[in-house]
């Protein structure tokens, strides 16, 4: 090792740190502050879909209902019945968390293709309940006035104050993710993606775990969505069509199924690239596409195991070229 | 005394009865083995066992209870270890993930405990992996612990199904075909550690073609054909029986 990986190594999380500090300053202005907030909840909605897929192998094509029922819980709270900021966040994470038990279940004992086809039934039921059940949604008007969050007296309506919010709650789920790998529960969800048979006969309930991956992952979505929710101050169904579901696995996929950072990485970057590219007219969404196949193609392991490549060469656990085994956890081969 | 027993078990699929009627005593604290030639019903007996196919007939027993109606995952925690024939790891995890993995019946953290990292959690850990040390050494495997399992030699990971499988000290583990695909050096040692397991107390049900190692370590040996047990004893017993012989008639080994 050299001095050079040994600085790299003491001093790499404190560098990202101060750059996530300060990088409200750093943006040229408020659009693309807006922007990148945004990119950061679908990275803690990444990071969410990746306990329930990344980690169990669960794979929900109907993810974003999840948002949508964070989301809109928070603003109907907050709106309707006058209950504080946090406290509605935190109620729409569990609204979200109960709801997917309508889920989870009925399709239990559902594998591979049958079970996304019940996640896609869900995610479109969900939609067409915000969009019809008009007393208590507003249906395509979508809910207005939404309040942004008080805290101690401050307000954190601008997004350079809500940034902080938001990279707060990105942090903490991320320390949540990883502790959850390496604990029992985290292992028995690991188990039941890599060998069901072999998971129950080392005793995890299966059925049970599945459960517990989606409470989880669903209460970390509700929470994204209602960050939007506190964040737009307006909600409508068009941002929870299935069409999003998609737009969500991509940014897994992308950044590399099962890798933590491959999903922060995934989230904000498919969320900026569009936005920064908008100079380009139409083909944009063509250039999109095929960087996303280009990615899918030269970083199998997505944008996370890259990073983790590169992070292992500075660190000089790797030497350049030669792959060495990485302390990973996950990602398929 | 009997630790798990089958009382006329069988199971049949579309008319192929794969075991029929058997009924077999493994005493506490002795190695039991099951031979007979491919195809003869041995694994799905171990499936009826350890509660992966519900039987057509019959009933199993666990210390004297009937344990038939339970799944999988409650016959695990009640002490009822296996491996498997065809090996079945978490290869995307490491060795020391897949024996953690094995202690899951035993431990009890909780989700929130789990994400919170509380006391409890760090406690648990770190005596788990105490408990993983210490079976992997047992198993010469130490120096791969961070390895992928899909990564290893096919040997290797037959030794670390038993790791997996004997962590937590269940009451009874099934081994199916540990011996298969080693060489004769590694038999050797493979039969010690049959051996130490069994004097280590847990009871060991032994699923092998490789005579030697059978002959060599059993207590008691039953012998299936084409489903049904043909006989059972002592090795010397086993040996003699003319109908053991004629099953095997013609057959190497
Ligand atoms: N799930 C199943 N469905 C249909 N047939 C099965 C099933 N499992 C086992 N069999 C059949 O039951 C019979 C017994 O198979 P089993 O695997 O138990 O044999 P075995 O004694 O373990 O053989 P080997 O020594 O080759 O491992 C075989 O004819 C097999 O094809
Ligand atoms: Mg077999």
């Amino acid at each position: 090792m050299t001095l050079f990986n040994k600085v790299y190594k003491a001093t790499r999380i404190w560098i990202l740190l101060a750059v996530a500090l300060t990088l409200p300053y750093w943006v040229p202005n408020n659009y693309y502050l807006q922007i990148f907030c945004l990119g950061m909840i679908f990275a803690i909605l990444t990071l969410s879909l990746n306990i329930l897929s990344g980690m169990t192998g669960l794979f929900s094509v109907g993810f974003i209902a999840f948002f949508g029922i964070g989301a809109y819980t928070s603003a109907i709270l907050t709106t309707k019945l006058g209950f504080p900021v946090p406290l509605a966040m935190f109620l729409a994470g569990v609204l979200s968390s109960i709801l997917s038990l309508t889920l989870s279940l009925p399709t239990m004992r559902l594998k591979g293709m049958y079970f996304a086809v019940a996640t896609l039934a869900f995610g479109e039921i969900m939609y067409q309940l915000f969009l019809n059940w008009t007393a208590v949604t507003e249906g395509t008007k979508g809910i207005k006035g939404i309040p942004a969050l008080e805290l101690f007296g401050t307000s954190f309506r601008s997004y350079s104050k809500f940034y902080y919010v938001i990279l707060v709650i990105l942090i903490l789920i991320i320390m949540l993710a990883r502790n959850l790998i390496s604990s029992r529960t985290g292992r028995a969800m690991l188990s039941i993606r890599e060998n069901d048979i072999a998971a129950e006969a080392v005793g995890v309930n299966v059925p049970q775990y599945k459960m517990i991956s989606f409470l989880i992952s669903t209460f970390f979505a509700g929470i994204a969505g209602a960050l939007y929710a506190h964040m737009v101050r307006y909600v409508s169904p068009e941002s929870f069509v299935n069409a999003e579901s998609a737009a969500v696995l991509a940014m897994m996929v992308v950044g590399g199924i099962g890798s933590i950072p491959g999903a922060i990485v995934g989230g904000i970057g498919l969320t900026v690239l569009p936005e920064f590219m908008r100079f380009l007219g139409n083909i944009r969404m063509v250039l999109y596409g095929a960087s996303i196949v280009l990615i899918v193609i030269f970083a199998p392991r997505g944008l996370g195991g890259l990073i983790e490549r590169i992070d292992n060469i500075l660190s000089g656990k790797q030497s350049l070229g030669v792959q060495k085994k990485q302390q990973h956890i996950e990602g398929e081969e | 005394m009997a630790i798990l027993e089958t009382h006329g078990i069988g199971i049949h699929f579309d008319g192929l009865r794969a075991v029929d009627n058997v009924s077999f005593t493994a005493e506490e604290g002795q190695i039991t083995s099951i031979i007979g030639p491919n195809g003869a019903g041995k694994t799905t007996l171990f499936n009826l066992i350890a509660g992966f196919y519900t039987p057509t007939e019959g009933t199993v027993d666990f210390e004297g209870k009937d344990i038939t109606k339970l799944k999988t995952h409650e016959r695990t925690r009640l002490g009822l270890a296996r491996t498997f024939q065809n090996i079945n790891l978490f290869r995307e995890l490491s060795v020391m993930d897949n024996v953690l993995a094995g202690l899951h019946s035993v431990t009890k953290c909780d989700p929130i405990s789990s994400m919170l990292n509380l006391p409890n959690k760090i406690m648990e850990e770190k005596e788990s992996k105490k408990k993983v040390m210490e079976t992997l050494e047992f198993l010469n495997l130490s120096e791969y612990v961070n390895e992928k399992a899909g990564s290893l030699s096919y040997g290797l990971q037959k030794n670390l199904e038993i790791a997996r499988a004997i962590v937590f000290r269940p009451k009874v583990v099934l081994l199916d075909e540990p011996a298969s695909g080693l060489n004769t050096n590694d038999l050797h040692e493979l039969s010690q550690r049959i051996v130490t397991i069994r004097d280590s107390g847990i009871t060991v049900v032994l699923i092998e073609h490789k005579m030697d190692v059978v002959m060599s370590i059993s207590d008691k040996i039953i012998v299936l054909n084409f489903g049904e047990k043909i006989a059972d004893g002592t090795p010397d017993e086993v040996a003699n029986d003319p109908a053991v012989i004629e099953a095997y008639l013609g057959k190497d080994e």
